[in-house]
């Protein structure tokens, strides 16, 4: 019990509510759009950086690679039997970009797990961030060889985008490109770097974060209240309880698997937290902005809805102490 | 003044290239993007505050005096909304020649 207290009362969750609390009163609280993406910019680029620092101190063992590997398996696998779960409830092309939006990570859920690790003094490895990035793609292109190997009918209006878009869109989309270039530059410049960088990586880390979940509480609201049902003349109502139930089932699933890997592995307690969470988070930046261009027939209204309204604040609330309270029995 | 269609199109904006590649097919040579708007329809609320804008759509605004090649953009532009969702709305208009 004590994890969640202390988890609710950390200062980036506080202004996760602050910003759910502004929606709620109807408030005209909001963080102007480019400033967010700046903030998500930032995180990206100090979570890679202080990845990379750390990965340079750290020496290449047979556990680093391992578990980099189930990483890439495991975002591989999840779409497979999510896909399986849904498809007799969601249509076709929402099961698959569900699927692929379910196997990738949220880097916003990782980063604040590291905030969540830092401020409690738990170590963890930087080559996490490193499974992070690299479990950012498999989904992608799972979810959409999922969707041409079941659609047979659809294959025909299905081939209007070409598998290079797809891949360069999936594997240079801009937030995995700043993660892993983020990366590989504190890896190249080491704790020589780190500590021209200090200031802004570590010190300014946490207060920045805190203004990045103010925004995210509002945006996560909005979809929430979104989420009602729709009124007469609007049409289109999605099964709104379907996505509940998904919403918070997926992640549960996932991070049962997750915890699983990470029991086999024998990770520490900091990596092992972070190997769940990434198995349990749901991608709201990458997986979207290549599935609208690569599977425009699935509805953003689903599966964008559902990671980003249900599945992320179910992590940042209850997920991240959740899982830590298992594996610390686990362990 | 001279008679045209008005064609306003609101698509998912990463269907943007490939509308602007049938203008292109169709020889029109003049169009109008607003990218970022939103509003509600078919698929929900779209409210283009995410991150990196991943529920915005464009508006198109097109103007064309040739009768067949209206036909034809109203073709590709059907098969292209039948996918991803959105409205294409046609209206006489009056154009200024200047």
């Amino acid at each position: 019990m004590s994890v969640f207290l202390s988890n609710l009362s950390s200062p980036p969750l506080l202004f996760f509510f602050l910003g759910v609390a502004a929606v709620l009163a109807r408030s005209d609280l909001e963080i102007p759009a480019q400033i967010a993406k700046f903030l998500s910019l930032y995180l990206l680029f100090a979570i890679g950086f202080k990845g990379g620092v750390a990965l340079s101190e750290s020496t290449i063992d047979s556990t680093m690679l391992l578990t980099l590997l189930c990483a890439v398996v495991l975002s591989a696998v999840i779409p497979v039997y999510t896909f399986v779960l849904l498809r007799g409830s969601f249509s076709l092309a929402d099961s698959a970009a569900i699927a692929a939006t379910y196997g990738s990570v949220s880097a916003v859920t990782f980063v604040t797990a590291t905030g969540y690790l830092d401020m409690q003094g738990i170590a963890w490895s930087g080559y996490l961030v490193a499974a992070m990035a690299l479990m950012e793609s498999p989904a992608i292109i799972v979810g959409i060889v999922l969707y041409k190997y079941f659609g047979k009918q659809q294959i025909a209006t299905a081939q209007m985008f070409s598998w290079k878009e797809l891949l360069r869109e999936s594997l240079f989309n801009g937030s995995v490109l700043l993660i892993l270039g983020s990366m590989v530059i504190g890896w190249v410049t080491g704790t020589d770097g780190m500590h021209k960088l200090q200031p802004l990586v570590k010190d300014l880390f946490l207060g920045l974060l805190c203004l990045f979940l103010l925004d995210m509480g509002i945006v996560a609201a909005r979809r929430f209240r979104d989420l009602q049902p729709v009124r007469r003349g609007q049409s289109g109502g999605k099964p709104i309880r379907l996505m509940l139930a998904a919403g918070l089932m997926l992640p549960a699933v996932n991070a049962l698997v997750g915890l699983g890997i990470a029991v086999f592995l024998g990770l520490t307690e900091g990596n092992a937290l972070l190997f769940v969470v990434l198995a349990a988070s749901a991608s709201y930046i990458a997986v979207p902005a290549a599935m609208r261009l690569a599977l425009p027939e699935a509805n953003p209204g689903s599966y964008l809805t559902m990671s980003l309204a249900i599945t992320f604040p179910l992590n940042l609330l209850i997920g991240i102490p959740a899982y830590h309270a298992a594996i610390k029995w686990l362990l | 003044m001279k008679p045209c269609k008005r064609i306003e199109i609101v698509i998912e904006s990463p269907m943007v290239p490939s509308l602007i590649a049938i203008l292109k097919q169709l020889d029109i040579p003049g169009y109008t993007l607003i990218p970022d708007v939103r509003g509600s329809g078919d698929r929900g609320v779209r409210r283009a505050d995410e991150l990196s804008g991943e529920s915005s759509n464009s508006l198109i605004l097109i103007a064309c005096d040739d009768p067949s090649t209206v036909e034809q953009l109203l073709a590709a532009v059907r098969k292209l909304l039948s996918r991803s969702g959105g409205i294409c709305l046609l209206s006489d208009a009056q154009w200024l020649r200047h």
